[in-house]
């Protein structure tokens, strides 16, 4: 790894060196010093707004800090303006893999090597599989019933597709589909056909579990009890909390656990600077999840397509709100079988109307994981680190209020300053448990700052007692 | 061009929508495709001012465009809009000046005025341009939230009041004109009234901070004591920061030449006087420790409290009651020990007040270290007489601490007026 002071050094002397400020970037980078790498970064696509690296590197730090929907974003354009650009397909690989997106990954994967054969990784390529990215040449990546196995037959099968590889890919908006047919390709989904994450593989959140058996599971298991007493399964249900406190994976487990299809939506599949483009992709969405019941659509950051329509300035976005609602509603077309999760860090700029019978009428407060949750999710951290002597109850008492983010940032701590000792010692040195704990101290609980707006919320703004689970886990007892 | 129009749409579409950093992330990245776009400079600087501690970044971003554009009033509204908020309001009127030059009719730049000479607390030049604002437009609810506000302070509740009903029947759903209403009624001592608007205030904007605290501020005034403070605190809201300095000045100096001329008519009477006017001072400033101690006690209202204004209230509350109690144990039960404690407690008060609640991190230490000189000074004597009472006399060092935190409580009555050390510095 470069000297960072001897970068630091050069670049004073060159201050507009781009590939200089790119070393020093990478040099931050590898040393977890992601705000300094980031800045350094910007600063190369301020000497050089085209430069890809810088690009990459930029969308890469956003993932490292937990916005992956917004890095998404980022990849997807630079693969449109520079199509050839290996390491920009490898990053959306590597991303989808993480969202467990395995067949996605595959196709990325397989572009980037396409272009640059020396990115091949036989480990990566491993991973991939082990995520369901099987090669599946004669559809080019594409889902079809022959590689989605017990699948409604022709669920996914979009013939004129078959063999028209990179369509997916290109910004062609005349060829958007206008009807029905929208393949999840061209929508750009996130999709699992049967996730294989249920409760069983979600550690603790044992009261959030019961909630969602309460709230959704029962009552899809027993749906003619709920026909008798003129109540329908299926709807909406909306899961509110915390940042960084899994949502999202409690979200697919409970798409385990009804063995339904899964489809993951964020606000970068939808939002579109097109007037009416954006109601059109919401609504296609809507279509292919009606067309695939049993299925769960989940809605990434649901409050930035739902958002209060009182803080919009421009119709625009009331349209998209208006769209949803109806959609929701089933104006549209029935929503039978349809499960609609929505995940949210900030329930309070929700449109009310979101609230209304029938739409996400379901509340579930995601509250920051509890010991046996942290202790796994430790433990799945500590998975390929040298990690010793490290006692997980403990750690997981010392990690009281944190999200998975903020356990990941005590990680990243503990690992950068075992990595100086070994930079120093020219070997391996451990992380100790002791070193983790000493870094859990430093690290604040960015749960905090969350419960100090809602507490405001749950304490003057609950006439319909939307955050009595809030209040509840405050211990505050109005 | 484009793929910048994306960027900066959908920065657009976040701001309107609140989430400042991710819109910031795209204006950034509009720019860094075309780095001469004054209007995502211009769109940046709204997405940072709204975060915390980046006025000055949001300063940066708003000059840049106005370097680029300097035709455009707007933007020099929104830079003295930011050096309002950065509590500069002389170069906020020289850069509305020229804003005006710009464009006589934009409204906004009488509304910023007006804004500027509320910083300034300059009330009356305040209400003339609120209404300047209002010839233009009779609408603008900014403007008459700011008029309602320079009436208050001027303590012309009549016109607030009608300025306050007016917003009300304007907009019964706006956040503002509740706050607005809140105070007008605190000013007018109807705390049970103040306290329904601000929670009304809290209800229709739960993340506007100005209102707990001033939901708070009705909770403390359920007490006939703290009401007193506020009367106090709104008869020296009329004046001018330098013109309240004099007057404090002024009286210390009239308590003195008081003191000597009652002197002359007995020692009584001049002790009488001083302690009068010590327990005056100390009240102005333990008043909210304290109010905020009775609202802990308050099973409800308490939740209102944040964490540092519930230790707060239990130092400077608690700490007084159980001072008392302790130098009252001390006098009627002979024990000495009990009257450094009570001491330590009562005196300790008056830094601590100033230390928890405090926006400024220098005044934090400067008055945390003085609690603290108190606190320990007074466990150093409690312990020492205890221990040593009553074969021997305090060592001389225990003496010398007991008098170093003395002078330190004292002084932090004075130290406190001085703005470094109570406001927190703009970022």
């Amino acid at each position: 790894m470069a000297d960072i002071e001897s970068l630091k050094q050069a670049l004073a002397v060159s201050p507009d060196n781009v590939p200089l400020v790119l070393l020093l970037a990478k040099a931050y980078l590898e040393n977890f010093s992601l705000d300094d790498a980031r800045e350094q970064f910007e600063r190369a696509l301020e000497l050089d707004a085209d430069n890809l690296e810088a690009r990459v590197g930029v969308a890469q730090i956003l993932e490292l800090n937990g916005k992956t929907s917004e890095a998404i974003l980022r990849l997807e354009q630079l693969c449109q303006e520079a199509p050839e650009y290996a390491p920009a397909w490898m990053l959306r690989c590597k991303l989808s893999l993480g969202e467990g997106d395995g067949k996605s990954a595959r196709k990325f994967y397989e572009k980037a090597v396409a272009i640059l054969p020396a990115l091949a990784d036989a480990d990566l390529l491993k991973r991939i599989e082990q995520a369901g990215g099987k090669k599946t040449p004669e559809t080019g990546g594409k889902i079809t019933p022959q590689a989605s196995g017990d699948w409604q037959a022709g669920a996914y099968y979009d013939p004129e597709a078959d063999g028209d590889e990179d369509d997916e890919d290109e910004d062609d908006d005349d060829d958007f589909p206008r009807g029905g047919g929208s393949s999840l390709d061209e929508l750009e989904l996130d999709f699992v056909e049967k996730t294989n994450v249920n409760f069983a593989k979600v550690g603790g959140m044992d009261s959030v579990k019961e909630d969602i058996r309460m709230k959704i599971l029962y009552p899809l298991q027993n749906k003619e009890l709920f026909e008798a007493y003129g109540k329908k399964a299926g709807g909406g249900v909306l899961l509110y909390g915390p940042p960084g406190c899994g949502k999202t994976l409690i979200s697919r487990a409970t798409a385990g656990e009804i063995k339904a299809k899964f489809l993951s939506v964020g606000l970068h599949q939808i939002l579109d600077m097109w007037i009416g483009k954006s109601e059109e992709k919401l609504h296609e969405i809507f279509e292919l999840a009606r067309r695939h019941a049993p299925s769960v659509l989940f809605f990434d950051e649901v409050d930035a397509l739902a958002a209060d329509r009182k803080d919009m300035r421009t119709s625009a976005g009331r349209t998209l709100i208006n769209q949803f609602l109806a959609e929701l509603d089933g104006n549209i077309a029935e929503n039978e079988g349809v499960l609609v999760l929505g995940a949210t860090n900030a329930p309070w700029h929700l449109d009310s109307a979101f609230l209304r019978p029938g739409r996400f009428d379901r509340l579930i407060f995601v509250p920051p994981p509890d010991d046996p949750a942290r202790a796994q999710i430790i433990k799945i951290m500590a998975e390929g680190k040298p990690v010793t002597g490290m006692d997980l109850d403990a750690l997981a008492k010392r990690t009281k209020d944190f999200s998975g983010a903020d356990i990941k940032a005590m990680f990243d701590q503990a690992v950068e300053a075992a990595l100086a000792e070994a930079m120093k010692s020219g070997s391996i040195v451990p992380v100790t448990g002791k070193q983790l704990a000493k870094t859990a101290k430093q690290v604040k609980p960015s749960t905090r700052k969350w419960f100090e707006s809602a507490k405001n919320y749950a304490l003057y703004a609950n006439q319909s007692g939307f955050y009595d689970d809030v209040l509840e886990y405050l211990g505050i007892n109005k | 061009m484009e793929i910048q129009d994306d960027h900066l749409n959908y920065g657009r579409v976040l701001l309107q929508q609140g989430r400042y950093e991710e819109a910031e992330t795209y204006f950034k990245q509009a720019l860094a495709n075309q780095p001469d776009n004054h209007e995502a400079l211009a769109a940046l600087s709204v997405s940072l001012v709204n975060q915390d501690n980046r006025l000055k970044d949001s300063l940066q971003a708003i000059d840049d465009a106005i370097a680029l554009y300097a035709d455009h009033a707007p933007y020099h509204i929104h830079r003295a809009r930011i050096l309002c908020l950065l509590k500069r309001p002389k170069e906020a009127h020289e850069i509305l000046d020229v804003a005006l030059a710009i464009d006589p009719e934009d409204v906004e730049s009488y509304v910023i005025k007006t804004h500027a000479y509320l910083v300034q607390e300059r009330w009356a030049d305040a209400e003339t341009w609120a209404k300047k604002a209002l010839v233009l437009d009779a609408d603008n609810s900014l403007a008459k939230n700011f008029l309602a506000m320079a009436l208050g302070y001027q303590n012309k509740m009549a016109e607030s009041q009608i300025e306050v009903e007016s917003l009300l029947r304007d907009d019964p759903e706006s956040p503002a004109a509740h706050f607005n209403a809140g105070w007008a009624a605190l000013r007018r001592h109807d705390h049970k009234l103040a306290e329904t608007h601000f929670l009304e205030t809290l209800r229709l904007d739960p993340r506007f901070d100005g209102a707990r605290e001033s939901l708070l501020e009705s909770f403390r005034a359920r007490s006939w004591l703290y009401r007193l403070y506020l009367r106090y605190t709104f008869f020296m809201q009329r004046f001018t920061s330098g013109v309240r300095f004099a007057l404090i000045i002024g009286l210390y100096v009239g308590i003195q030449f008081g003191r000597k001329l009652l002197n002359a008519v007995h020692p009584l009477a001049a002790g009488a006087l001083s302690l009068v006017y010590m327990l005056v001072v100390f009240w102005v400033w333990l008043a909210p420790g304290v109010g905020n101690f009775l609202v802990t006690l308050d099973r409800r209202a308490r939740y209102a409290l944040e964490r540092k204004e519930v230790v707060e209230g239990i130092l400077v509350g608690g700490g007084l009651l159980l001072g008392v109690a302790s130098a009252a144990t001390a006098y009627f039960a002979g024990m000495p020990a009990f009257g450094f404690l009570g001491g330590a407690l009562i005196l300790g008060a008056l830094p601590a007040s100033l230390t928890f609640t405090n926006d400024s991190p220098a005044g934090r230490k400067v008055f945390g270290l003085l609690t603290g000189l108190a606190y320990g000074a007074g466990l150093i004597g409690f312990v020492s007489s205890l221990l040593i009472y009553p074969s021997k006399e305090l060592h001389g060092g225990v003496v010398l601490l007991m008098l170093l935190a003395l002078v330190g409580c004292v002084l932090s009555t004075w130290l406190g007026n001085i703005p470094a050390l109570r406001q927190e510095p703009p970022r």
